[in-house]
């Protein structure tokens, strides 16, 4: 008698098991399926403001319009972890640790007066 | 191959030597130290494929005690050759070379035969034409080097920036290093014919500053395509330099800046060290550092979301400009404060937070400059 009960009890777990791990897989896609429609809103937002900017509106809040377009491109490469130096171009940021070619290729002056000047003194 | 010699002076030179000698290399032979007899006297070579160095022990100077018997060479395993020398019961020991390479070393009571190498098979040195000598100042060199070899890069896979890169002109001689994460860079005047510009591996030049004692008043240093030669007292030191192009550094360095801060090295030294107790344990060890210009105030934060967090108001001399939020990696400060000495009057410049930043010393502003990359954290 005792026995049967033990076995069936193996099988109503099993059984609920087996529907959890269903349930995981199913949340697991919908997890990934929003993760991506995130990305999407995220680009298509910012193509929006790009196209919003040119036909002259302006947004104090939103930031990044000191770079131009083609360094905003390289930033972005540089925050997701790769090199955007001449050096190492396109190779993985150890550690993501911050990297001065990189930040200079960025941030640096890109006029070419001052490097003159530099170079006199 | 026969003769007879003090044994502390030998084993003087022997330590020296021993440096460039590796147990891990691929040549079997390069394991051993290779021992050259000639009239005018002994010359020890130890060498891996990076770095050689040979020592002198001439004949002339009698505190040697060197006699010579018969001249030749050999080539005695290193590890072994040098724990016997330095257990050996007497002041003086004869070293003799038999028959087939075998060497016999005697010394008070005491006589060992080891198996030597013939020398034939040990690799030359390198050719370097010592013509056009540079001479340099022992204690200038070794700044120059301790303040550079720092910021040098540990990955193999960067082979350029493991060096430091020297460029001698006429108008002076500049060492520049970079990991690409900090960078370092030390002017002296010197006068020089030709222009160089080469870069030597840092290991190496850390080795050749422990070689250099503190009795050596000048170094010369000869260059040639793939090698460089320090000469110093009698020994000669020669290292491989490395191939290709050193990225160009001096558009990395910042001429303006928009907030300057002048403190004293150690009292920083010490704040830096403590804020980074904490930093360590987090996961991208980062420091912050606050400016109020307003209120003449710089405080540094260090944090770790699982031990706790650090607030210090810094000490400072002089503080003038804009405000300013920067994070940083406190190792890289560090070693870069370190390197100023103690007590130096430090000036740090800042242009933005996402800008790299500078450290100078305060009275030599235009010779040494140290530059550290901010950290992003917004």
């Amino acid at each position: 008698m005792a026995e049967k009960d033990l076995y069936d009890e193996f099988e109503t777990i099993t059984n609920q098991l087996n529907d959890i791990s269903k349930k995981v897989s199913l949340l697991k896609e919908e997890l990934s399926k929003t993760l991506e429609e995130k990305e999407e809103l995220k680009i298509e937002n910012q193509n929006l403001r790009k196209h919003l900017e040119k036909m002259g509106y302006e947004d104090k809040d939103f930031k990044g319009n000191e770079l131009s377009y083609s360094r905003l491109n390289l930033e972005n490469l540089y925050r997701k972890g790769f090199h955007v130096c001449q050096q190492f171009y396109g190779t993985h940021r150890k550690d993501k640790e911050e990297c001065i070619f990189c930040t200079n290729v960025l941030y640096g002056s890109n006029d070419k007066g001052k490097k003159k000047k530099v170079k006199i003194n | 191959m026969k003769f007879s010699i003090d044994r502390s002076k030998f084993i003087n030179q022997t330590s020296n030597v021993q440096r460039a000698i590796s147990t891990k290399t691929t040549i079997p032979i390069l394991t051993g130290m290779k021992l050259d007899l000639s009239e005018s006297g002994l010359t020890i070579t130890g060498s891996n494929s990076d770095i050689s160095i040979t020592a002198f022990i001439s004949k002339e100077d009698s505190d040697n005690d060197l006699k010579i018997e018969s001249t030749g060479s050999i080539v005695l395993p290193a590890r072994f050759f040098n724990e016997i020398i330095k257990k050996l019961p007497g002041d003086n020991f004869e070293l003799e070379v038999l028959n087939n390479n075998q060497t016999l070393i005697k010394s008070g009571v005491s006589e060992f035969t080891i198996n030597g190498l013939d020398a034939v098979n040990y690799p030359h040195l390198p050719d370097v034409e010592t013509d056009n000598q540079l001479v340099l100042p022992t204690d200038v060199f070794k700044e120059v080097v301790n303040q550079t070899v720092i910021a040098v890069s540990t990955q193999e896979s960067r082979p350029v920036l493991t060096g430091v890169n020297f460029l001698i002109t006429s108008e002076g001689l500049t060492a520049v290093a970079t990991d690409s994460h900090r960078l370092s860079q030390r002017k002296i005047n010197i006068t020089s014919d030709e222009d160089y510009n080469l870069i030597i591996p840092g290991k190496s030049l850390t080795e050749l500053v422990r070689t250099i004692s503190d009795s050596v008043k000048e170094i010369s240093m000869s260059i040639s395509e793939n090698q460089v030669l320090f000469s110093f007292d009698n020994i000669m030191f020669y290292s491989r330099l490395l191939d290709g192009r050193y990225p160009e550094t001096d558009r990395l360095i910042p001429d303006e800046s928009n907030t300057r801060l002048t403190f004293d090295s150690s009292k920083l030294l010490a704040s830096v060290e403590r804020a980074s107790l904490l930093s360590h344990e987090s996961r991208n060890n980062v420091i912050k550092l606050e400016i109020k210009a307003v209120d003449k105030k710089a405080t540094l934060y260090g944090n770790s979301p699982e031990v706790g967090t650090v607030e210090e108001v810094l000490d400072f001399d002089n503080l003038e400009g804009d405000d300013l939020e920067i994070s940083f990696n406190p190792d890289y400060l560090k070693d870069a404060l370190r390197s100023f000495g103690s007590n130096a009057s430090i000036e740090m410049s800042f242009t933005s937070p996402l800008h790299p930043f500078t450290l100078r010393p305060v009275e030599n502003r235009d010779n040494f400059v140290q530059l550290i990359t901010p950290v992003r954290t917004f």
